[in-house]
């Protein structure tokens, strides 16, 4: 495979992962696909689903995960495997890739209510004793009693490295 | 100083201290720029690397800081208002049956149904494919049987023409040269002699070879060419 050539260069960008549209629910914890490296017609659509979107599938499902079968059996198929041992067989036979695409969205994908029960579950996750870049405060300084940080007011000489540790043996 | 002169012989390093008595003393280092070791890096002025941002807030109205203290206050506890709010009502909404479990129970159904769902359009996948497969197999059927026939007509027809090919020599097998008729048949031949050689002109005409003669008569003609050329037959 040429490194700059054609349509196929376009996988390799940050903007076509990110437009994945397969988002599996949390119960998905493989996923593994059949399919042919020289397709019939009726092999051609798995076969153009791999090519297209299985990098879009790793990148967007990142705790789940992927296997390819090559030239396994006849009839290209996808197995998902659930967290509670069930098994959910597509048979992608005859399908081209945006019907399998859909389908796989509809079965698997995080429907409606999934989304809204997450959003929801990241509301409620809240905890105001986090701290960080996505939390309530920045620093564990700001509540008042702790120690400030350095960048603002001195440490005390005790607690610093240059009265604790003697660098000069290194 | 004075023993100045009496010192010349003391080797290097070597200091009197009394009229008798020298004692070996440490040399004195240099305190002098010395150039640096082979390979060692000459000393350099600091760097000037920034490891790191320090951030210096430009000075502001005493009164601006309050009122955005103020309003970081405001906006803090309105924040918090709201998640008291919603898991208030998360609460409530959990015990009439409406929570997030509520919804999880939902959406295993979801799932279930939809599992479902698909398993019926593998089964009539399944189906369909059967049915492809049985036409499939019919036709290669069909298929499989149209040649065995043509082979079968096919060997019908050469036999029945071998068959009349043998019953044909067959019947001219009577006329076939044997041990019985050997010398009945040489003096036929030598009766009626026989040319099969002939020539084609470059119009596809057929020019047989004149019929030998039997007994020569008068003086043999030098034969220069074939007996079929013409001109030269009628001297023959």
């Amino acid at each position: 495979m040429p490194f700059m050539h054609g349509a196929m260069p376009l996988r390799r960008t940050y903007y076509f992962l990110q437009q994945g549209k397969i988002h599996f629910r949390d119960n998905v914890a493989v996923f593994a696909m059949s399919f042919h490296l020289r397709p019939k017609a009726e092999q051609k659509g798995a076969r153009d689903f791999i090519f297209w979107h299985w990098a879009q599938l790793q990148h967007n499902n990142p705790t789940v995960q992927l296997v390819k079968h090559r030239d396994m059996v006849i009839t290209p198929f996808a197995r998902a495997y659930l967290k509670d041992g069930r098994e959910v067989l597509f048979d992608l036979e005859g399908m081209n890739r945006e019907e399998i695409e859909q389908h796989i969205i509809k079965t698997l994908g995080k429907t409606e209510l999934v989304r809204k029960r997450e959003s929801l579950e990241a509301i409620a996750k809240v905890n105001p004793a986090d701290f960080g870049s996505n939390c309530g405060r920045q620093c564990m300084c700001e509540v008042q009693g702790q120690h400030p940080c350095t960048g603002m007011i001195y440490a005390p000489k005790v607690l610093t490295g240059k009265y604790r540790w003697n660098h000069n043996l290194l | 100083m004075l023993n100045t002169p009496s010192t010349s012989f003391l080797r290097k390093g070597w200091t009197q201290i009394g009229q008798s008595t020298s004692i070996l003393v440490d040399t004195t280092r240099g305190m002098g720029r010395k150039p640096p070791k082979q390979g060692k890096p000459p000393i350099l002025p600091p760097s000037k690397k920034v490891l790191y941002h320090v951030v210096h807030p430009k000075w502001e109205k005493p009164e601006n800081v309050k009122e955005l203290l103020w309003r970081r206050f405001t906006y803090n506890n309105a924040i918090a208002s709201i998640r008291q709010l919603y898991i208030q009502e998360s609460i409530s909404r959990a015990a009439t049956g409406q929570g997030l479990e509520a919804m999880k129970e939902e959406e295993a159904k979801e799932l279930n149904l939809l599992i479902i769902a698909n398993n019926e359009r593998n089964l009539q996948k399944a189906k369909e494919r059967e049915v492809q497969k049985m036409e499939k197999w019919k036709e290669t059927r069909q298929e499989v049987l149209w040649e065995i026939q043509s082979t079968v007509d096919a060997q019908a027809e050469t036999a029945a023409r071998s068959e009349l090919e043998v019953r044909t020599v067959i019947n001219r097998s009577s006329d076939f040269v044997s041990k019985e008729n050997l010398e009945k048949k040489i003096l036929e031949a030598l009766e009626t002699p026989k040319v099969y050689d002939f020539a084609i002109d470059k119009a596809g005409a057929k020019l047989e070879s004149p019929t030998p003669v039997k007994y020569q008569e008068g003086t043999p003609t030098v034969q220069k060419t074939r007996l079929y050329d013409q001109t030269f037959a009628d001297r023959v």
